[in-house]
């Protein structure tokens, strides 16, 4: 190509960058950040939470810290994958109330989407019906403990870690699907539609009415679509590969 | 890169500071990445919000260095944008369109005018008319401020291919926005 056809092409990218130079303002950015740090420390707090209960859980056993370390990172098959899941069960005995109960069954769910995306990221998809029943059986217990805290503490927090940790749970169950064999299909739609619940979406107040809508509609299609490569219009699926490595040894440290 | 990787590191062991410094440098390229696809400022301010807080719940899951970190912060920001859509296309209290339209104070309304200056919301329209991956470059490249090269990284695509996607999707866009009455000096 020459200089001279790359003069429109080279105007429109400078007429481009100059439009969306914008800055924001330093009150949101400082919002933003403290929003950002707030749920990184509150992430922060129920992982060591998380792994205090599980180290007490290995003690009543007479297991160390390393089995008890090695057990959070078990797939279903590995030896300690029995512990860990007995560990979570300790966990919810020792929840009191609907906001906790609800908590530690988010917990466990998201362990379970851990594992999903381990599973497809090393092409284990046998154990997939293992984790995605587990899956299941933790979100069928966390709806009517979060429908019982929305009920007298609208604002808890739990409400909206709630909904977003659903909403990106049907994401990665939804990009799941279109890599899996297809026996592995309907235990991933199964869990999908767990994901959704009874108002067939994820994360919308209960005074919206939902229509049919296929799962995979881009932004409302108010001009036609050209051709060209790629489906216009539809953000391309994740990598499961970028988000996890193959297994090795676990990298968080428990904390003082 | 090797600074961001460091940072991730720290970040995923729970060290705040590193979060915070991983937060400061890539909050504006993602604000930015955002404020094309929508073409409005402030709803792409809230919804860099909740990106970086999807970040900071879901980093402990992330494995990788700081490119695939990079790479992997994006892909949260397109997976938010195609489920803000999604919802908005499932309403029926009431028709939401989620693609932006013209402000009313734009300078010129659109019937007044034979030719109109190029503005946010026209591009945003426009973007969402080439291929998703000519968009992606092209917001990539000239609102996040990326390099070809760190382009190609977070997209997981070889050079040779980011140009020649930016290449079309820049003739594609004009001929769409000139469509559109855009005026070119």
């Amino acid at each position: 190509m020459t200089e001279r056809e790359r003069e429109p092409e080279q105007e429109l990218a400078g007429r481009l960058e100059g439009l969306w130079a914008v800055e924001t303002s330093p009150d949101e950015v400082s919002g933003a950040r403290s929003a950002a740090l707030a749920a990184f420390g509150a992430v922060r707090r129920r992982r060591r939470r998380r792994w205090a209960l599980a180290a007490v859980s290995a003690a009543a056993v007479s297991l160390g810290a390393v089995s008890a370390a090695a057990a959070q990172d078990a797939m279903p098959g590995d030896a300690t994958y029995g512990l860990k899941l007995g560990m979570e069960r300790v966990e919810i005995g020792l929840a009191r109330g609907d906001e906790a109960e609800a908590e530690a069954w988010l917990d466990i769910a998201e362990t379970r989407i851990e594992e999903v995306e381990r599973a497809g990221a090393e092409e284990r998809f046998s154990l997939l019906p293992e984790i995605l029943d587990g899956y299941s059986d933790a979100v069928a217990a966390l709806r009517p403990r979060v429908d019982a805290v929305e009920a007298t503490q609208p604002d808890a927090e739990v409400l909206a870690r709630s909904a977003r940790e659903l909403r990106i749970h049907d994401g990665v169950l939804s990009a799941l699907l279109e890599v899996v064999p297809p026996q592995a299909r309907p235990g991933l739609e199964r869990a999908r539609d767990a994901t959704r619940g009874p108002r067939g979406d994820v994360g919308v107040p209960p005074h919206v009415r939902l229509p049919e809508v296929p799962p995979d509609t881009g932004p409302p299609p108010t001009v036609p679509a050209p051709e060209g490569e790629g489906a216009p219009g539809r953000p391309p699926a994740p990598a499961p590969s970028r988000e996890t490595a193959p297994p090795g040894p676990p990298e968080e440290r428990p904390y003082p | 890169m090797d600074d961001v990787d460091a940072l991730v590191a720290r970040a995923r062991r729970g060290d705040g500071v590193a979060f915070g410094a991983l937060f400061d440098r890539l909050h504006p390229a993602v604000f930015r990445y955002l404020l094309a696809r929508l073409g409005d400022r402030h709803v792409a301010e809230d919804m860099a919000a909740e990106v970086f807080v999807e970040v900071a719940e879901r980093l402990h899951r992330f494995r990788g260095d700081g490119t695939g970190f990079r790479s992997w912060v994006f892909t949260i920001a397109r997976h938010d944008l195609a489920d803000r859509w999604r919802a908005a296309a499932r309403r029926t209290v009431e028709p939401v369109s989620e693609v932006p339209e013209v402000p009313e104070d734009a300078a010129e309304p659109v019937e007044e005018s034979v030719a109109r200056n190029l503005d946010m919301a026209t591009v945003a329209v426009g973007l969402e008319r080439i291929t998703a991956a000519q968009r992606e470059v092209i917001v990539l490249r000239f609102a996040s401020g990326l390099s070809l090269q760190e382009t190609a990284s977070v997209l997981g695509k070889p050079l040779t291919a980011v140009k020649s996607l930016q290449h079309r999707g820049l003739a594609a866009l004009r001929r769409i926005l000139e469509g559109e009455g855009v005026n070119w000096p």
